[in-house]
C-alpha cells in the first residue's frame, strides 16, 4: 500500500466531513489538532447544519406522550426512548420548540432547559418567576412559549408571556407578563411594551386544544393565533426575535371564513391551517416570509382523503423528492400525504406511544455552554408508568394550566 | 514519459461518428475518449473552450492521472452520461424516474464497492484535479458512507494523518464525548 504523496485537498476534507452524523464527528475530534479545530468552529458548524437542513439529512422526529422519543426520518421505522437533562417530572416535561438541533423544553414556567440531543449538551435556564398581579383576588392564567433563532444578532431565544384575566372574565382585569431569554447572555429580560390585542389571545375554548400556546418559528419570529373575537376574524400574531417586538402577518386574501386556524411550519415556511367544522383542512403555505402574496394553498385534506373522521392536522415535513408531505392527525396518527395522488397512507412506528405530539428535529452540532446528561443517573421510572397512565388520559391538555 | 509498452486504447460509448480525443496518462497509457465524456472533465472544457480552436484529434497529455484511475473515470463518466440521458427520457414519468434511480444506485454502490481505500483516495486526487463534480460529490459521498461509523484510528490511517494530540489531551477530548466512542466498527 503506497503512501500518498499528496496532500488531500482541505475542501475535500471539509465537504466529507459535512456529510457525517454528529455522532461520528464528535468522535473525530480526537483524530487531530487540525481536525479538532475544524469540527468545533462556528463556521463549520452552519455549513454542515445548512447542509443537513438542505439534504434532509441527520432529521428525526421528535415524539412525546409520557416520555420523549425519537424516530430516524428516512425510516420512520422505530422510535427509541430519549433521556432528556430535566429531572423527569413523570409525564410533564414538554417540548415547545425545536430550532436547528437545540430543542426547548420546561416541566413548569420556572424549570426549563435548551438541549441539544445530538451532542447531548444542554443549558439549564436560569429561574425567572412569573409575578402574578398584586391584588386579592386569584386571576385565570395561561402561559404561551416559545423557542427560536434570532438571525440578527445570531442568538436563540425563548418566550415566556404569561396572561391573567379575572375570574369574573368581564370585569377587564387583565394584565400580561413577557420575558425572554437569551442563550448568548444566558439571561433574562422583561418585556413591558406591547399591544393592546394580545389579551385576547388568551381564550379558554381556543386553547384547550393540546399546544395551541407553543408559538411556531418561521422567518426569524414566533407566531401564535389570535382566535377570532367580536369584530375580528383569526389574526396571526408574530414576535420578532431580533427587534423583540409584536406584528400582525397578513392572511391569504381569498380564504373563506368560518373556519379554526392553526399555524405550523414546512422547511422554514409559515403555514396556514384552515379547519373548516372538521370536515376538511385547507394548508396554505407563505412561500415568501411576510409577503401577503405568496400564500399558496399547498393542499387540502378531508375526511375521505385520510379515510376516516379527524379533528386536526398538523403537517410536519415534505419527503426527500417533496412529492409528499408528513401529517400528524390527532395527536396519534402519522400520514404520508401524497401531493400528486391525493392520498395518505398510514405510518406506522415501531415502538412509538400510542398518542404524542411530533416535532421536526435535525441533528446538529450547535453549542450549549454547562451541563452535559449523565444517562445512568437519569433514566426515567418506568415502573410508574402504568399505574398512573389510566389517570392522565382523562387529562384534557398539557399546555393549559388553569389556575382557580 | 518513456512509454512502457502498454498502450491501452479504450474507446467509450459506441457510436459511430462520436469524436474522440486522445488523453495520455503519466504512466504511458493512452485513451481515445469520446468527446462528450472528455468535456465532462471541466479541465479539458475549459482548455478548448479558452483557445477557442476547432477541435481536433490532438493528444492531451494528463500530469496527474494514472491509467488505471483514468479508466474508471471514463467508465463513470459514460455511465453518468447515459443515465442523464435516461433520466431525460424518463421526465414526467414517475415510475420510470424511479427505475432509472434504482439503476443509477446499484451501477454506483457495486462501482465503489470494487474499489479498495487506497483507489478512492486515488480516484478523489484524480477527479478533483480533472474536475469533475458529479463524480466528485459521489466520491465524496462514499468515503463519508464508508467512515462514518470508523474509529479514530481508522481515520487516521486513511487519510494518513499523524496524530499531534498528547495522550493526556487525546484522553480529555475523549471524555468529553465518551459515548460517541461506543457501538463502533472493530479496525
Amino acid at each position: 500500500m503506497s503512501k500518498l504523496n499528496r496532500d488531500f485537498p482541505s475542501d475535500v476534507i471539509t465537504d466529507i466531513l459535512c456529510q457525517l452524523p454528529v455522532k461520528t464527528l464528535l468522535r473525530f475530534r480526537c483524530v487531530s489538532k487540525r481536525w479538532h479545530s475544524q469540527i468545533d468552529g462556528p463556521d463549520f458548524v452552519q455549513l454542515h447544519l445548512g447542509r443537513s437542513l438542505a439534504t434532509k439529512s441527520n432529521l428525526s422526529l421528535i415524539l412525546k406522550k409520557w416520555y420523549l422519543y425519537s424516530a430516524e426520518f428516512d425510516s420512520l421505522h422505530t422510535a427509541t426512548e430519549l433521556n432528556p437533562p430535566l429531572n423527569i417530572i413523570w409525564g410533564l416535561t414538554e417540548v415547545f420548540g425545536s430550532c436547528n438541533g437545540l430543542l426547548a423544553l420546561c416541566n413548569s414556567e420556572e424549570d426549563m432547559a435548551l438541549w441539544n440531543p445530538s451532542t447531548r449538551k444542554y443549558q439549564r435556564l436560569p429561574v425567572m418567576l412569573v409575578e402574578p398581579p398584586s391584588g386579592d383576588v386569584r386571576p385565570r392564567r395561561f402561559t404561551f412559549y416559545g423557542f427560536g433563532r434570532d438571525p440578527i444578532n445570531d442568538d436563540y431565544k425563548v418566550v415566556r408571556m404569561v396572561q391573567f384575566v379575572s375570574q369574573d372574565g368581564d370585569d377587564g382585569f387583565f394584565s400580561t407578563e413577557l420575558k425572554v431569554y437569551s442563550l448568548k447572555t444566558n439571561s433574562w429580560r422583561e418585556i413591558k411594551d406591547f399591544p393592546y390585542y394580545l389579551r385576547f389571545m388568551f381564550q379558554l375554548g381556543y386553547l384547550l386544544f393540546y399546544r395551541r400556546g407553543y408559538g411556531v418559528f418561521a422567518g426569524g419570529a414566533l407566531h401564535w393565533v389570535l382566535p377570532p373575537g367580536f369584530g375580528w376574524d383569526c389574526q396571526i400574531v408574530a414576535f420578532d426575535l431580533g427587534v423583540e417586538e409584536f406584528r400582525i402577518v397578513p392572511l391569504p386574501d381569498h380564504v373563506d371564513q368560518g373556519f379554526e386556524m392553526d399555524l405550523a411550519v414546512l422547511e422554514g415556511c409559515l403555514c396556514l391551517l384552515c379547519n373548516y367544522d372538521n370536515d376538511y383542512v385547507d394548508v396554505w403555505v407563505m412561500e415568501e416570509y411576510g409577503l401577503k402574496e405568496s400564500w399558496t394553498k399547498l393542499f387540502d385534506v378531508s375526511q375521505s382523503t385520510l379515510n376516516r373522521a379527524f379533528g386536526h392536522v398538523m403537517p410536519l415535513a415534505y419527503s426527500k423528492s417533496r412529492e409528499k408531505v408528513l401529517l400528524e392527525v390527532d395527536r396519534d396518527k402519522l400520514f404520508w400525504y401524497d401531493f400528486r395522488r391525493r392520498r395518505a397512507k398510514r405510518v406506522r412506528i415501531e415502538g412509538a406511544p400510542n398518542s404524542f405530539s411530533a416535532d421536526i428535529y435535525v441533528g446538529s452540532l450547535v453549542p450549549l455552554g454547562g451541563g452535559e446528561v449523565d444517562r445512568k443517573a437519569l433514566k426515567p421510572q418506568k415502573e410508574r408508568k402504568k399505574s398512573n397512565t389510566k389517570h392522565m388520559d382523562k387529562f384534557l391538555s398539557k399546555g393549559f394550566k388553569l389556575t382557580l | 514519459m518513456a512509454d512502457d509498452g502498454v498502450n491501452t486504447k479504450v474507446e467509450a460509448v459506441s457510436k459511430a461518428t462520436t469524436e474522440t480525443i486522445e488523453l495520455r496518462t503519466e504512466d504511458g497509457g493512452v485513451f481515445d475518449v469520446d468527446k462528450p465524456v472528455a468535456m465532462e472533465f471541466l479541465i479539458l472544457k475549459s482548455f478548448y473552450e479558452d483557445e477557442g480552436r476547432v477541435f481536433d484529434k490532438t493528444s492531451i497529455r494528463l500530469p496527474n492521472v494514472k491509467q488505471l484511475e483514468l479508466s474508471k473515470v471514463i467508465e463513470y463518466c459514460t455511465r453518468a452520461l447515459e443515465f442523464g440521458a435516461k433520466s431525460a427520457a424518463a421526465a414526467g414519468d414517475k415510475d420510470a424516474e424511479r427505475m432509472v434511480r434504482q439503476e443509477r444506485e446499484g451501477f454506483e454502490a457495486e462501482f465503489v464497492d470494487e474499489l479498495s481505500n487506497e483507489m478512492l483516495k486515488e480516484l478523489i486526487l484524480a477527479v478533483n484535479f480533472l474536475d469533475i463534480k458529479e463524480m466528485l460529490d459521489f466520491l465524496i459521498r462514499s468515503v463519508a458512507n464508508r467512515i462514518r461509523n470508523r474509529s479514530v484510528a481508522y481515520v487516521r490511517q486513511f487519510f494518513d494523518i499523524e496524530n499531534d494530540f498528547t495522550p493526556q489531551e487525546e484522553d480529555q477530548i475523549h471524555q468529553e464525548n465518551a459515548w460517541a466512542f461506543e457501538g463502533v466498527d472493530a479496525d
